[in-house]
């Protein structure tokens, strides 16, 4: 076995196992950390994951990691494990920059909530990702930062989508073992899906945003992005809870996120809006194709799939999408007016509409979302869970993608995050040209361990997530 | 003639949102408020669509707690 290979086999091993290894002492979290950071160091000057390699603390925190393991003090299935987060996170004493020329510097002093989660529970920071600027917009090739690239197409001229683009392309390149994805419209889903990884946006309240850079106050959720539905449950472990420096956190029980993941999905009623898929643009029918062969294989594990209408489908993406941009706006109000020249275009552009918007515009969009969540309620009593393609299509190149309007990315997630229900995403095929296609599973508000346990059900009786991209 | 509606329509809306930028303290170019046009007229059809199917209950709550 050469030492690329060598190393390539531990860098795409699951959380889960990695923890056994560790908690076993049959490997170190340094041998770890220096098997990431020197595959970092070999690939990501083509694929552009990281904005920020924290080395010498990846190596400082897994020395610590390795002695108080050694010492009988394992804290948990994240300690001595690699990760890295979305460049919207604040980390102390890291440069923390939304992607952004306005932040470029910025350097905050204290953690958000859930870094400090990561940290205590002993994970290791390999660093700082990518990501769409502000978590909006496009991949932009002509962008202060470079883009992160898609591992999955040999010539990198694909998007890993976004906004959590460097979250995917790291994951799926082997870059790191966990990350954390921020979700506004779809940002964790949408790569999860098109990167051919795991991605879950929580329910709404659930996991912290308290020193996350904000894009949209009501729809902006934090949450994990794993290879495996198992990793995802592991570091939804840590991360959940109520957090009092986040005025939208719920104060919730919160169950053991692994405990039923087996459990299996026998007598579940899965909702497969099929009459919505036909009006949705740009549809692709490969991943319609993997879409529909996923609700059979759903059938065959012992869910009731059957077709349902969606609430205010006509209405819940274009209300979102107002949503967001008056509150874009309204963050970035000031900025626009005094430092428009250290926007990226793109950012700029889609954001604009927001300064556009009425005080009584904002409410009727409110009003409509009160609407929708509603009707999503009561269609939540007739079925335990929604199935539906993650993203319209696989990966586009960085052309098509600028040409893509905002609301043509959001048509299958963005309802998830208008409603705040729990979505996500799992690998569920690959087109003819070796492309990842998701399948979305979302549920009950916080009821993020039956979602969790269907998507389980399902990759387990699958080998999609085992596949790697053609990087070697 | 139909053409000519469409360009007074156009015109007007170009209007709109130059007044309305302007309202919000932006300095934007012309290329930029041109841009525009398209997701200002998009929002005002999405909320002239669910303006009328909403009701009295149709309420985003604020809820105060003890």
């Amino acid at each position: 076995v050469d030492v690329a290979t060598e190393s390539s086999e531990l860098c795409y091993l699951p959380i889960s196992a990695l923890a056994a290894e560790i908690e076993a002492r049959r490997l170190s979290p340094v041998e770890v950390a220096e098997a990431y950071l020197a595959r970092i160091e070999r690939l990501d000057g083509r694929l552009h994951a990281y904005l920020t390699v924290t080395g010498e603390r990846a190596l400082s925190e897994a020395q610590a990691a390795e002695a108080e393991i050694a010492q009988g003090r394992y804290r948990g299935p994240l300690h001595g494990v690699p990760v890295a987060l979305k460049d919207l996170y604040d980390t102390a004493g890291v440069r923390t920059t939304g992607h952004s020329a306005l932040f470029a510097e910025r350097v905050p002093e204290r953690d958000s909530t859930c870094s400090r989660l990561l940290s205590e529970a002993g994970a290791v920071l390999l660093g700082k990702l990518s990501m769409h600027e502000f978590a909006y917009g496009p991949a932009d090739p002509a962008h202060f930062f470079p883009p992160a690239r898609n591992p999955w197409d040999p010539k990198l001229e694909r998007v890993p989508s976004g906004s959590s683009s460097g979250s995917g392309a790291a994951l799926a390149a082997g870059l790191c073992a966990g990350s954390l994805g921020s979700d506004t419209g779809g940002s964790i889903r949408g790569p999860a899906s098109i990167c051919g990884i795991v991605g879950h946006k929580p329910t709404y309240g659930l996991c912290s945003r308290a020193g996350v850079l904000t894009l949209a106050w009501s729809l902006d959720h934090t949450g994990p992005m794993t290879r495996t539905v198992e990793d995802c449950a592991i570091m939804l472990q840590v991360l959940a809870g109520h957090d009092p420096a986040d005025p939208a956190s719920a104060d919730v029980p919160i169950p053991d996120y692994r405990a039923d993941l087996a459990k299996g999905i026998a007598g579940l009623r899965i909702g497969a809006p099929l009459a919505y898929l036909e009006t949705v643009p740009d549809l692709d029918p490969e991943t319609f194709a993997a879409y529909r062969a996923a609700l059979e294989e759903l059938g065959r594990l012992g869910a009731r799939v059957e077709p349902v209408e969606l609430p205010e489908a006509e209405h819940v993406n274009a209300l979102g999408g107002i949503i967001l941009v008056a509150e874009a706006y309204a963050y970035h109000q000031e900025s626009f007016r005094t430092s428009p020249e250290l926007y990226g275009e793109q950012f700029f552009s889609r954001t604009l509409p927001g300064a556009l918007l009425s005080a009584a515009d904002y409410i009727t969009a409110q009003r409509g979302r009160a609407r929708i969540k509603r009707g999503f309620t009561e269609l939540l009593t007739r079925v335990d869970l929604l199935a539906l393609p993650t993203f319209p299509h696989p990966a586009v190149t960085f052309a098509e993608d600028l040409a893509t309007p905002a609301w043509a990315r959001t048509s299958l997630t963005r309802m998830f995050n208008v409603t705040g229900l729990p979505a996500v995403s799992v690998p569920c095929g690959f087109s003819a040209a070796g492309l990842p296609i998701g399948l979305q599973l979302a549920g009950r508000p916080f009821d993020d361990a039956g979602v969790l346990r269907a998507a389980y059900a399902y990759e387990q009786a699958t080998d999609w997530h085992t596949r790697r991209p053609p990087l070697e | 003639m139909a053409g000519q509606d469409a360009r007074t329509d156009e015109t007007a809306e170009l209007a709109e949102v130059a007044l309305l930028a302007r309202r919000a303290g932006l300095a934007l170019s012309g290329a930029e408020l041109a841009a525009l046009v398209e997701p200002y007229r998009r929002n005002r059809a999405a909320l002239e669509r669910i303006r009328p199917e909403l009701s009295l209950s149709d309420e985003p709550a604020t809820i105060f707690e003890a």
